[in-house]
């Protein structure tokens, strides 16, 4: 009696449909023991009517831990002469010493229906405990299929599986289906009784007849079927059939809608979605989070080393908040300016570095762009950098071309202890006075790199590289961004010197810094419409084959 | 108002407009949809260029046994997260279905997030908590048959902020296929305080227990990506060979549920993890 499977006290089952209508059709079953114990498997096809046909035996075999099986239902069938089928899978793992209800939520069953002009495929979980006595009586069941497609190549079938845990199960039962147009216009199908360890198959066409063509037909041949019923729980999947060779072209498994509609959220949804409605309310999220627990159980709940993009207090968060970069910024400014009379130091011209003038026009003098601090554009590279695991916010961080301190406050402000700029004008003691082409640190000096919007305004863009790998670190991160224009036209006209310097975007940037290239961590080019294309890349200088890299084997080129 | 076969939870998540008026309010205001991916060209570098129906059911009258009238709103992002279309309507008490088209909407990229609410609205109840919503997808390839049906993701926010983990056990990719994992970041709407930019780690165990490794970088919030496994580790399909394995996923703020799209050109597994 193959119900005897069922008798183990500690096992998990799953179901799933077998559909062998044609010639050319395939329904294999995949599964993996991902526990640490042996497993007992048993494969058991069942007709509609929840038996064994005749001639077929149970499949058995013993997975030995991370052993996957290969269960094919048309050679398994095929052993007792049955070449077309429809009915239920239902799987029986019985494993005494690895049973836990949360490992057994995690396993998959993934069932694979082919044929010779497509594919399915669709991956359930395993149940513990399923229509047992004591939770069928809680159980409401309300299945919806919104998918229904009646045409001349297409049909829809919608299965259901009335099974159990319980090796005594008897319970058949009734439902009522529902057939419904794109409108919402219903007729009610015939009561269909699901015997215990049954499959219900229900061909939708055929089960509403001239009715359910005519509802259909009204809202382009589509609709969706509906179900209730109360104190059992029901697997059911809804399949779209070619109609010509009844293969299945694709299938899905419903979705009981009271799941999510009964979903409890819990205060940091709501705070995140208040966040999201409101732009100044998302900045009381840290402090009410700040105010309801103690700093200890904050740091507990966004620990630094796992979620690097939060902040890791609440005086850091205060740190990082827009107005507090802006006013340091302005204050330093105005402090700094007036300790030196108010006079800007400027690096010296020579003949063979006449572009730093333009440049210095350019960032300084125009539109006063001393005061202005791209907060946004600062953090598309300072988040992703962020997130990288060999970044080092606790070694020497370097700066090229800021402008002002708001870059490096920023950094600071997110963890970079030791962050030094260097421009071709400053005010600040951050910012050291000195041209990117022959800067004075020693080799090997930074951890970190970051080359903001600069690389295409040197003058002598190989020489500016062949200088920064100098000062970094093997191993060092680099994070470069700059701007292409495809076109000479439009408003970057005027600096078509700068913008067209790297035609090919990061790529033509990491062939210049070959051979030195490590790890590339982070890669995104992004079309900018009527400009051209923002650019920005993170890798690793790589000045030795021991150059420690974050184990990771991916070249990264997406987005593109 | 709710008729004899409602469900008994769902009928106990409703209570009279007039009792609560300002939590219910707020609940209203706060339920959130849920999220799943939409394509819209050629996907997995096959000449096939996808589309996808969105389904939006009314299934509160299934829940009520009742008219409910319902209000829906759907978003569909791009590959870098920006917002690319956005429409919302309202359904009579019945179960009707809306079926939006993506070959309909211009200027969609490739693949994406798209992010649909289900909003019932009866006339004197108001529901007591926040809730998510259900919806189906189904990609399609036009003038052929070949179609894949997909169901949402759940919430598009995890609520606690915790790194995302999951195993998902027992896939397999048939001689001839390529895999390709379609990711997303979680952080559907908020700028501040929540990170901008995700990562994750997904790692395959064969069936001889051994594991493949490969890295995700950061990428920022709503953004989507489609990566082909093959290309970025060339190991992997001689790691998997044709036999079942596991996947494992693990990162900061991922999408539950990534999408696993297998193709050999003609034919298509598709699944949630």
């Amino acid at each position: 009696m193959w119900r005897n499977y069922l008798a183990s006290k500690e096992k998990c089952i799953f179901f799933s449909y077998i559909h062998l209508q044609g010639q050319g059709q395939e329904n294999v079953f995949y599964y993996v023991n991902d526990g640490s114990e042996e497993e007992q498997v048993v494969a058991l096809c069942l007709t509609q009517a929840g038996e064994l046909p005749a001639g077929v035996t149970p499949w058995q075999t013993t997975l030995a831990p991370g052993a996957a099986l290969k269960f094919d239902a048309k050679a398994h069938l095929a052993t007792a002469g049955i070449q077309t089928f429809v009915g239920g899978l239902l799987l029986v793992i019985s494993n005494p010493k690895n049973y836990l209800p949360l490992f057994i939520a995690n396993k998959d069953l993934v069932s694979t229906w082919s044929g010779s002009r497509a594919s399915a495929q669709i991956g359930i979980a395993g149940a513990a405990e399923w229509n047992s006595a004591a939770k069928k009586a809680q159980k409401s069941y309300y299945m919806f299929c919104p998918a229904v497609l009646e045409n001349d190549s297409t049909k829809t079938l919608i299965t259901i599986f009335n099974s159990s845990t319980d090796a005594g199960y008897a319970d058949a039962v009734i439902m009522e289906p529902r057939l419904h147009n794109l409108r919402g216009e219903t007729i009610v199908g015939n009561t269909l009784t699901v015997p215990p360890f049954g499959t219900a198959v229900i061909d939708v066409g055929a089960h509403f007849g001239e009715a359910g063509n005519k509802l259909l037909a009204a809202t382009e041949n589509r609709g969706s079927l509906t179900m209730h019923h109360q104190g059992h729980s029901f697997g059911s999947f809804f399949f779209h059939v070619d109609r010509a060779t009844n293969e299945i072209l694709s299938g899905r498994h419903t979705q009981p809608p009271a799941l999510a509609v009964c979903k409890i959220i819990p205060f940091n949804y709501i705070a995140t979605y208040l966040g999201s409605k409101l732009p100044l309310a998302g900045h009381i999220v840290p402090v009410l989070s700040f105010l309801k627990h103690n700093p200890k159980i904050y740091r507990t709940f966004y620990p630094h080393h796992s979620h690097p993009n939060y902040p890791g207090s609440i005086w850091q968060y205060l740190e990082q908040s827009r107005w507090m970069i802006y006013l340091r910024m302005m204050g330093r400014a105005l402090y700094f300016l007036a300790k030196r009379g108010f006079r800007i130091e400027e690096i010296a011209i020579t003949s063979d570095t006449a572009l730093n003038t333009d440049v210095i026009q350019h960032n300084l003098w125009n539109q006063l762009k001393l005061f202005q601090f791209s907060r946004g554009r600062v953090e598309t590279l300072l988040y992703p950098l962020k997130s990288i695991f060999a970044v080092k916010p606790e070694g020497k961080t370097l700066c090229i071309g800021p402008k002002n301190e708001g870059e490096n406050l920023l950094l600071e402000a997110h963890g970079f202890r030791d962050v030094i700029g260097i421009d071709l004008f400053t005010y600040s003691p951050k910012i050291l006075l000195m041209d990117v082409h022959r800067m004075t640190f020693p080799d090997n000096t930074f951890d970190t790199i970051i080359c903001g919007w600069m690389i295409t305004y040197c003058y002598d863009v190989k020489q500016a590289i062949k200088e920064i790998v100098r000062v970094a670190k093997d191993g060092a991160l680099i994070v470069c961004s700059f701007g292409v224009s495809v076109t000479k036209e439009g408003p970057h006209a005027a600096l078509d010197f700068i913008v067209t310097r790297l035609p090919n975007g990061v790529s033509d940037l990491l062939k210049l810094f070959e051979p030195y290239v490590g790890h590339v961590s982070w890669w995104n080019e992004q079309v900018v419409p009527g400009t051209g294309r923002s650019c920005v890349v993170i890798f690793q200088i790589k000045k030795s084959c021991n150059t420690p890299t974050d184990n990771t084997s991916v070249m990264v080129s997406y987005n593109k | 108002m709710l008729g004899s076969k409602k469900s008994g939870l769902f009928a106990q998540k409703l209570i009279p407009r007039t009792e609560r008026p300002l939590m219910t309010l707020a609940n209203d205001l706060l339920s959130i949809g849920s999220v799943s991916y939409y394509f819209a060209g050629s996907i997995g570098g096959a000449s096939d260029r996808w589309q996808t129906k969105i389904f939006l059911h009314n299934y509160f009258p299934l829940l009520a046994d009742a008219l409910f009238p319902a209000e829906w709103e759907v978003r569909l992002y791009g590959a870098e997260g920006q917002l690319l279309w956005c429409q919302s309507g309202e359904m009579t008490g019945a179960p009707a279905t809306v079926v939006l088209d993506t070959a309909t909407i211009p200027g969609l990229d490739t693949y994406g997030v798209v992010f649909v609410h289900i909003k019932g609205h009866p006339k004197e109840m108001v529901f007591k908590e926040q809730y998510a919503s259900v919806f189906f997808t189904e990609y399609y390839v036009p003038g052929t048959q070949k179609k894949i049906l997909a169901h949402s993701l759940g919430g598009s926010l995890k609520a606690t902020h915790y790194a995302y983990h999951a195993t998902s056990t027992s896939w397999v990719t048939p001689p001839g296929f390529r895999p390709y994992l379609f990711l997303a970041n979680g952080c559907d709407f908020q700028d501040w305080c929540h990170p901008r930019c995700a990562q994750a780690r997904v790692t395959f165990i064969n069936d001889k227990k051994q594991k493949a490794v490969i890295t995700v970088p950061p990428f920022g919030k709503r953004a989507c990506q489609q990566i082909d496994l093959f290309a970025r580790e060339p190991k992997l399909q001689a790691h998997l060979g044709d036999r079942p394995y596991q996947i494992e996923v693990d990162g900061d703020n991922i999408l539950p549920k990534p999408y696993l799209f297998e193709t050999n050109g003609t034919h298509v597994f598709a699944e949630h993890l």
